[in-house]
């Protein structure tokens, strides 16, 4: 008979009775019980008919019964209702329908009666039964529904993340009857938390291999589990995407494992919990970084403005030495003033060193990448340092086929300048410095050559620590001139290194991984 | 005989102020001091000076806004002061309308170079056809260029650069303002356009191209013709 799916084609509802049937198999004392009640019941209705059999007849008799399998399907579920259904047919049948005690059935009508009454009966049955069940599991659904907002409610309305972890964490104990912990990565320290309810939950050392499978796979383990069956606590673990953030430790107090229900729950507030962990992480985040923008600004506000202190007099002593030389261009006077420039210049450069220095350890200077002439470069380079060569004759061997390159053109122009003023230092009077450059692939190789002592061996590297100056060095700097050389050129992820020549002298070599212009002759053509 | 022109000085140090006043005097300018922002725009308005030298760092006001309210009415000549060695905020003021800019600490003989050159093209009217200094000629009728009576042969481009250059001859140019003027306003970033063209046109008129003396690249700011005679005073 295909009536227990009265509406055709439900094959989905079907399938979710079937899952709600065997939920309910597997929920242990419920079915003896109801079948017991069908049971009772349908003996209760046969024996007060069987009383009235003279006056109601036999036909009013499977009305009732139809009355008793409706009435009884609100309360039955599925199989107790058939059973029920299935009963009263026979007892209508054996006790009622003549031929009366036997299962015979002398009269068609009585036969067709019969079979009507039994399909029915399937149909009311079963239909009782779905509309009972759906309703159950609308309640069941919104007590679900409810546990989930209220453990949401504890998390996020909570302003102390850990207050409010453990509100939910008691609520998820409450919802499952068992008592739940919640734990969070870096590893586990403690063995054992207290529970809001002044109870302790252990992790005995035998879990412990548990609980680490579960924070390292990202997978439920522990009781009820197939790894790690054998645990005291089942642990669920909370992942987001960034990986495991930790787990949730639950110790049950009964036998079974987790109905689906339960599961979901746990589930659900696992995800719950991690979307606050994350949630607060970020806000950290948000928080660390405007602090660091605000402390920036202030930091940024204090070196401008230091800058500007030590500027503004530097400029009016320079202006009015300036000045003073045009009316004393004889003398004792001119002499004295020329010093006074002399002092400026170096006080100038130092300041600008200190400066430069401080922006570039604190990563306040980064570099402007333009399209640059490499020439022009070394040129600006050359020009800058001007004064500080000390007639040192410079030859400039620069391919002249150098394509434009994507570099900061203040930076590298920088780093050159300290490069030749401290070839400059250390080059004996008149000795030639030579700057080369030349692309190799896409590494633009730049080398300042001079004619000094050389780097003592071992010292390559030294050179380049702060506030170093070498045995050789002659008096006046301080010793940034080649590190600040090289933090220029490394803000471009380039190098500098020192060597030797095998004639004699140092060479520093600027290396610039570079972007070179393609297309120049195209273009230009 | 014509009055000597008056310089309005807008900077906040004092110290500053009666250094470039002194400088300025004996260059035959005559000078009035703003220490504010405020007081500074009052002063281009009633004592209409030929010039302005402004400060960027002032109390009360961004030195950028006041170069903004300026040029929202008047031409005056403006030379902008910075300490700063922030290349973009005198990007910035050029693009706001600052004739040039010159960064502390400066020379003098600079920043009396650099105010010779605004004064003349603020009082340019129609310039002379003929460009000429230190042997090369730039005929803008004819569109010729020669060096020492030799012509030289430019591309379209070359010769629109070196016009642009020498047209405003010992101001700088920015990036920007010659990309668009050359190239037209949809190529303002392609600053390789500039140095490609700039290595070929040094090449044809500077006389050793790997010492530039007439082309003078801004770092990060422009380009700048240095007419033979400003450079010597310049340096």
């Amino acid at each position: 008979m295909g009536s227990t799916s009265p509406e055709g084609g439900a094959g989905r509802a079907d399938a979710g009775d079937r899952r709600a049937f065997m939920r309910a198999l597997r929920q242990p004392g419920l079915h003896p019980r109801e079948f017991a009640f069908a049971g009772i019941l349908c003996a209760t209705v046969t024996g007060i008919l069987f009383l009235l059999r003279g006056t109601i007849g036999y036909w009013s008799v499977g009305l009732i019964y139809l009355l008793s399998v409706v009435l009884g399907s609100f309360y039955l579920t599925r199989w107790p209702v058939l059973a029920l259904a299935g009963l009263s047919a026979f007892l209508w049948n054996y006790f009622f329908i003549p031929p009366q005690f036997t299962i015979r059935i002398d009269k068609t009508h009585d036969a067709i009666m019969l079979v009507t009454y039994f399909a029915v009966a399937l149909v009311l049955g079963h239909l009782g039964s779905a509309i009972r069940e759906r309703e159950q599991a609308q309640r069941k659904q919104k007590e679900r529904a409810d546990t989930l907002y209220s453990l949401a409610r504890s998390l996020h309305s909570s302003a102390d993340l850990n207050r409010g972890l453990r509100d939910a964490t008691d609520q998820l104990a409450e919802v499952l009857k068992a008592r739940a912990a919640a734990h969070f990565l870096p590893p586990l320290a403690p063995s054992a938390y207290t529970t809001s309810d002044g109870g302790r939950l252990v992790i005995p050392p035998s879990d412990r291999a548990a609980a680490e499978s579960c924070l390292t796979n990202g997978r439920p383990t522990g009781r009820f589990t197939s790894s790690f069956g054998d645990a005291a606590n089942y642990y669920h673990p909370l992942v987001s995407k960034a990986g495991v953030l930790g787990l949730v430790a639950i110790a049950p107090t009964r036998g079974h494992g987790w109905t689906p229900d339960e599961t979901e729950v746990v589930e659900s507030f696992a995800a719950m919990i991690t979307v606050a962990l994350e949630k607060q992480k970020l806000e950290q985040l948000t928080r660390d970084a405007t602090i660091r923008a605000e402390s920036e600004k202030l930091y940024s506000a204090l070196l401008d403005s230091v800058s500007h202190e030590l500027k503004t007099p530097l400029a009016v002593i320079s202006g009015t030495a300036e000045q003073l030389e045009k009316h004393c261009r004889k003398g004792t006077a001119q002499v004295l003033v020329s010093e006074i420039r002399l002092a400026t210049q170096r006080l100038s450069r130092t300041v600008n060193s200190l400066l430069d220095m401080t922006r570039l350890e604190t990563g306040r200077l980064q570099p402007q990448l333009d399209w640059q002439d490499v020439q022009d470069i070394v040129n600006a380079a050359a020009a800058s340092v001007g004064d500080q060569l000390h007639g040192h004759p410079l030859r400039l061997d620069l391919n002249s086929d150098l394509p434009p390159v994507r570099v900061d053109f203040v930076f590298i122009q920088q780093a050159i300048g300290n490069l030749l003023s401290n070839a400059a230092q250390f080059s004996p009077e008149g000795g030639e410095i030579s700057v080369g450059a030349a692309l190799d692939g896409e590494i633009l190789r730049i080398e300042v050559r001079d004619r000094g002592p050389g780097i003592p061996t071992g010292q390559e590297e030294k050179i380049f620590e702060k506030f170093y100056r070498g045995r050789s060095a002659p008096a006046g700097g301080m010793g940034l001139g080649l590190s600040i050389a090289r933090r220029f050129v490394e803000v471009h992820g380039g190098s500098v290194q020192a060597s030797n020549q095998g004639t004699g002298g140092a060479c520093l070599t600027i290396r610039l991984p570079v972007e070179k212009l393609q297309n120049v002759a195209e273009m230009v053509g | 005989m014509t009055p000597r022109p008056l310089v309005l000085v807008i900077d906040d140090e004092i110290q500053m102020r009666r250094l470039l006043k002194i400088v300025l005097e004996q260059a035959a300018y005559r000078v009035c001091e703003a220490g504010t922002g405020e007081k500074a725009l009052l002063d281009v308005a009633y004592r209409k000076p030929d010039m302005v030298i402004l400060d960027l760092g002032l109390p009360d006001m961004d030195g950028l806004d006041v170069l903004r309210r300026l040029r929202e009415w008047s031409r005056v000549p403006i030379l902008v002061l910075s300490v700063r060695s922030d290349e973009k905020e005198k990007v910035e003021a050029l693009d706001l309308g600052a004739d040039d800019y010159v960064t502390k600490p400066f020379g003098t003989e600079e920043l009396l170079a650099r105010l010779r050159v605004i004064r003349r093209h603020g009082e340019e009217g129609t310039g002379s056809h003929l460009f000429e200094d230190d042997g090369l000629v730039v005929d803008y009728v004819s569109r010729t260029v020669s060096i020492n009576g030799r012509e030289i042969r430019l591309t379209s481009t070359e010769y629109a650069l070196l016009r642009l250059l020498t047209l405003h001859a010992g101001k700088v140019l920015t990036h920007r303002h010659m990309l668009r003027e050359v190239w037209g306003p949809s190529s303002e970033e392609q600053t390789h356009y500039l140095r490609v063209y700039l290595t070929h046109l040094r090449r044809k008129i500077e006389k050793d191209p790997t010492k530039p003396g007439r082309i003078i690249t801004e770092p990060r700011v422009g380009y700048r013709y240095r007419p033979g005679a400003a450079a010597k005073s310049a340096l």
